[in-house]
């Protein structure tokens, strides 16, 4: 027993001899200071996705491919390609690229990263953009060769998001360590992780590309964003991330700083669950869908910052449709169609949400639907059991649900195919025609047939209403006049192309 | 009768402001759908975050439109209702939970007794707020949930001052006495034993009081308190920070009530320990 | 006293085992961390792949007996987030929760207990009824909304101490008064309950008679002994401050286990949580036990036995 008194009081001791270690040396002028609302929970980049880790790693890694910021696939890593067949595509490696540690990338380096992430035993959250992939090697021209299952056109809208890790690196440290201090060969270089605090990048001197005008960046974790607000008014900080409309009228209203933002590939949508009693009726969903007014929900309430979208897609995806309205806003309508659906409608229906939701958007929809009628009721939980509840089979799962999705890819197949599709467990619809098409679509090579296909999904879904599309999300930044940069729909912060003004 | 000297001993003078101001609160979360002026969910997308006194549509908006442009003042009232609901029925049951289960563990002793109260250390030695968080992620939040998860996480308090308490009555002689004329065990907890810890229950109630509507309140700035739209000063306290230098109101007004709330409770509890502790 | 000492600990230990068993399961009662890590739109495969990566596929009680096995090797796991030890994320963030719970203790006590003596001296001094206002009203607020006030006039408006962080060493002034403010009058009140219970014993009042101003007989006699009640609610008091950390490290962005707390349950990152409990039982038990062992060397009249 006194053994375990002398160790409690041990530990005790030593964790407040650590006390003094936290404090570290004040900012200096030369460093780009981000505030994030987390930290990124790992750095490499195969271990992570989410935006606080890939804002940071990005900038520490080299992609495949890119995108410039008009949103144009270009090469990165990859100088060019030759699709050699449906299922074969052959990519030229850039061959004077060299690690943070100097040693140069190669061919061997690209297809170890691949195998890597598709590698089931590995556990990538990444797993499933790159699942198409069946096989990578190196040619004996030193070119790299990537084999898909099936023709798979959004190949090259998952490629800007591989990124490339040192094989002998990679190997030599192991894992963990890797996490711990990854070595990429990006316009930034690692330099230092406090953990809870920030993340400290140096700029890469070597970079074969240009590297921007910071000697030196640091992520820093500041989850309330009114406290991230306060930081960048008082000059704390020179960018910071997930700022609101309502507080992007605050920045306006401050000196020195200003909202930026883009259009994103998010796409806003109100789920509609055809499994639950009474939204089994066709006329009841398409009643829903007359009853949001899209317009006033973007203008009245998003300061215009967002794009309303009439299919469940956004401008910047490749299966867009150029005026395809979707259902129009008519309330009248609506209550007609609930009239005839008659006492199954009369039931409160549930309304799943989640706090990381923007919770004017669902209180809105709510009024909404009460004006022609319906009772619903909000439920929000947090975000693992809003997406537990979202898993659960169709005939559990929620009957109304918000909901914003982005496949960081750009194309319609990484939206609809798991939305709708009846294999993927983020669908409620089970209809095999719409599989067929949803399948076709996926593979299909020739773009202009692509869209053909896409374009009888958008028209199944206005007909059938799984989800009533809301509008293009916009991402909204607060950043110090200083600062110039434009963001772009992919949510990434490359340094390399910002810079400070005059 | 306001001037009987019975009265000022009872109840000082400078205290009859913060009593007031709890019986406005209560009156005003009892009498809500009578006297607030506009439905507190109702939206008016067009009409956000007006300043106080604004008319629109023929409707005066005397404390302002809130995010959604909903009466403020409306919100408010309707506000009191939910957060004085949530500390009252959180207190109340943990109260009773709490206090029944001290007595019992008091009285019986033993096994069930220790079990009680190992019980208690069990959940007094998970910091609260952490308790609550996992309990309300599980349970899910809403207005039931938030009540409920207060209670289990607070009965302890009660159940270990009633534990004490209670085994300082035991050996009484007029306890005894009663015991061994035959009374059961409920009817000598209830008439012997209840009404002499009941004072320093009490002081537990006007400390937890305080707590609960600030737990409320850090319940729906971590986004888990009850659910939207129903208004609670917390919730609406917790949108309204993001509005601080753009719409104030939306930031002081539900800041104000929920300080005048609470500091009335800690005066007054602050008095009512004075008065059981005997100490003026 | 051993015997009790033993006893109680004894009780302790089994008393943790019972709050790591409740939180194990209550916590994977409530979904899993896969879905929050993989990328939208996930294939059914994917998440299986991740899922039995991280070993949530293997029954429950698996589960629990693999995670007591190597908590009884003192082993905590790793986080299912940021895969590094979980002991290495703890130790990292517990120095700032010390730092700042230390710091707002301080301000708590070198605020309240001054005032508290002030207010049993001069008890109808309107300074003391001001000073108790004061403290009253700082527990009347709810710390994320005194806390962005507290940021806009010092940080924003005035300019005096950073906004938010741990970057500097006056960082830590803004949130440990923001958390100071929660214990602040219960110090004023108990300073001011022990110090007249002092005043009223025999010898001070024999102290005065012999001709000692009241200042003097608090000063030489009374406040030494009325220091151990307030130590031993200061004891207590380190647990509501730790428990006020979970707000204040959020909106101040101090990264302390309060903190991570929230981002660990938000996060389901299971071992994480379950070592922020551990760490939160055994320091609130200890110091229950502390103070009651203070109070028994105060007042020997207390005996331990009777106590729980």
């Amino acid at each position: 027993m006194r053994l375990v008194t002398r160790t409690l009081f041990a530990a005790l001791f030593a964790a407040t001899t650590t006390l003094a270690g936290p404090l570290a040396a004040l900012a200096d002028a030369d460093r780009l200071v981000i505030d994030l609302v987390d930290e990124p929970t790992s750095l490499d980049p195969h271990l992570q996705w989410n935006p606080d880790s890939y804002y940071v790693y990005r900038n520490i890694f080299d992609n495949l491919l890119t995108r410039d910021d008009e949103g144009e696939i270009i090469p990165q890593i990859a100088t060019e390609w030759e699709q050699v067949s449906d299922t074969e595509t052959v990519f030229t490696i850039r061959d004077d690229v060299t690690f943070h540690d100097g040693s140069p990338l190669t061919a061997e380096d690209v297809v170890y990263s691949v195998k890597r992430i598709t590698d089931p035993e590995f556990g990538s959250p990444q797993l499933s953009q790159f699942e198409s992939i069946t096989n990578a090697e190196v040619l004996e021209d030193g070119r790299v060769k990537l084999t898909t299952a099936t023709g798979y056109p959004a190949l090259f809208a998952q490629l800007v998001k591989l990124s490339i890790v040192p094989k002998a690196i990679v190997e030599e440290m192991g894992r963990e360590a890797f996490n711990r201090a990854p070595i990429g060969s990006g316009p930034y270089k690692f330099d230092s992780w406090q953990r809870g605090v920030e993340v400290g990048l140096v700029r890469n001197d070597d970079y074969w590309g240009d590297a921007g005008p910071f000697p030196a960046a640091v992520f820093r974790a500041v989850p309330d964003a009114s406290t991230r607000v306060a930081n960048l008014t008082s000059g704390a900080s020179d960018l910071v991330v997930g700022m609101d409309p309502d507080l992007a009228a605050q920045l306006e209203a401050s000196d020195g700083v200003s909202p930026v933002s883009a259009l994103t590939e998010r796409v806003a949508y109100l789920s509609v669950n055809r499994n639950k009693p009474g939204l089994d009726d066709p006329r009841l969903r398409k009643a829903i869908a007359h009853a949001i007014d899209r317009e006033l929900l973007v203008e009245g309430l998003l300061g215009g910052f967002d794009n309303p979208v009439g299919q469940m897609l956004t401008p910047a995806h490749v299966g867009w449709i150029e005026g395809l309205e979707g259902v129009p806003y008519d309330p009248d309508a609506a209550r007609a169609l609930i009239a005839e659906v008659g006492e199954p409608a009369t039931r409160p229906f549930s309304f799943a949400t989640s706090p990381v939701f923007d919770q004017r958007i669902v209180q809105a929809l709510q009024q909404m639907l009460g004006e022609v009628g319906l009772t619903v009721n909000i439920e929000m939980t947090d975000m693992a059991t809003y997406l537990q509840k979202s898993q659960s089979p169709p005939e559990q799962a929620p009957d109304l649900g918000f909901g914003r999705w982005s496949c960081a890819c750009q194309d319609a197949d990484g939206v609809l195919y798991p939305l709708l599709h009846s294999s993927s467990s983020w669908s409620r619809v089970r209809d095999d025609d719409l599989d067929v098409l949803l399948e076709s679509a996926r593979s299909e090579m020739d773009p202009d047939r692509r869209q053909e296909l896409y374009g009888q999904i958008h028209e199944w879904i206005a007909e059938e209403v799984p989800q009533v599309p809301l509008y293009q999300a916009a991402i909204i930044y607060g950043a110090s006049d200083n600062l110039e940069w434009s963001p772009t729909p992919n949510e990434s912060l490359f340094l390399n192309r910002m810079g400070w003004s005059e | 009768m306001t001037g009987s000297p019975r009265l000022r001993r009872w109840l000082p003078p400078r205290l009859w402001i913060f009593v007031a101001i709890l019986a406005m609160m209560v009156l005003a979360a009892l009498l809500a759908p009578l006297i607030a002026p506009q439905n507190p969910e109702a939206q008016n997308l067009l009409g956000r975050q007006r300043p106080p006194g604004t008319e629109l549509r023929d409707i005066t908006y005397l404390l302002g439109s809130d995010e959604l442009g909903r009466d403020l003042l409306s919100r408010l009232i309707y506000g009191a209702r939910v957060s004085l609901t949530v500390a009252a029925l959180s207190v109340l049951v943990s109260g009773t939970i709490g206090t029944a289960l001290g007595m019992i563990a008091a009285w019986l002793g033993g096994w069930i007794g220790t079990i009680i109260m190992r019980l208690v250390d069990i959940v007094l030695s998970v910091p609260a707020i952490l308790l609550a968080i996992i309990t309300v992620a599980i349970l899910g939040p809403g207005f039931v949930n938030v009540i409920a998860v207060l209670a289990f996480t607070r009965w302890p308090r009660y159940a270990r001052v009633a534990y004490g308490q209670t085994l300082g009555l035991m050996n009484l002689p007029y306890v005894r006495l009663s015991r061994f004329m035959g009374a059961s065990t409920p009817r000598v907890l209830l008439r012997h034993i209840l009404p002499n810890i009941i004072g320093p229950i009490m002081v537990v109630v006007t400390l937890e009081f305080g707590l609960m509507v600030l737990f409320e309140a850090g319940l729906s700035f971590l986004g888990l308190g009850v659910q939207p739209p129903m208004p609670s000063w917390g919730a609406i306290l917790s949108t309204g920070r993001n509005y601080v230098t753009t719409a104030w109101w939306i930031a002081v007004f539900p800041g104000l009530f929920l300080f005048l709330l609470i500091l009335s409770v800690n005066v007054l509890g602050d008095h009512v320990r004075d008065v059981v502790e005997g100490r003026r | 006293m051993s015997r009790f000492l033993v006893r109680r600990l004894l009780q302790a230990v089994v008393s943790i085992l019972g709050v790591m068993a409740l939180i194990f399961f209550l916590q994977r009662l409530s979904g899993d961390p896969v879905l929050l890590l993989v990328s939208e739109g996930a294939s059914q495969q994917a998440i299986d792949a991740l899922r039995s990566n991280l070993g949530f596929d293997r029954p429950m009680l698996v589960q629990f007996a693999d995670y007591m096995t190597d908590l009884a090797r003192f082993d905590l796991g790793q986080s299912v987030v940021q895969q590094v030890p979980v002991a290495e994320i703890i130790k990292s963030r517990l120095p700032y929760t010390i730092w700042l719970a230390g710091a707002a203790l301080l301000l708590a006590l070198g605020i309240g207990a001054p005032l508290g003596v002030f207010m049993a001296m001069r008890r109808n001094h309107p300074l003391s009824k001001l000073g108790m206002g004061f403290v009253l009203a700082g527990q009347s607020l709810p710390t994320f909304w005194s806390g962005v006030i507290l940021i806009l006039l010092f940080a924003v408006t005035l300019g005096w101490l950073p906004t938010s962080g741990a970057r500097a060493a006056e960082s830590v002034i803004l949130p440990a008064f923001c958390l100071s403010l929660l214990s602040m009058a219960t110090f004023a009140r108990v300073t001011r309950t022990a110090v007249l219970d002092e005043l009223s014993k025999p010898y001070i009042r024999a102290a005065r008679a012999k001709g000692l101003s009241l200042g003097q007989t608090v000063r030489r006699h009374a406040l030494r002994n009325s220091a151990i009640p307030v130590i031993s609610i200061a004891a207590l008091e380190i647990a509501n401050l730790l428990s006020g950390a979970v707000i204040v490290e959020t909106v101040f962005a101090w990264p302390g286990l309060g903190q991570l707390t929230i981002q660990s349950i938000a996060a389901r990152d299971f071992p994480i949580v379950q070592a922020i409990v551990l760490l939160g039982a055994v320091v609130s038990i200890l110091l229950n036990l502390a103070a009651d062992l203070l109070y028994s060397a105060v007042d020997p009249r207390i005996r331990l036995e009777g106590r729980t």
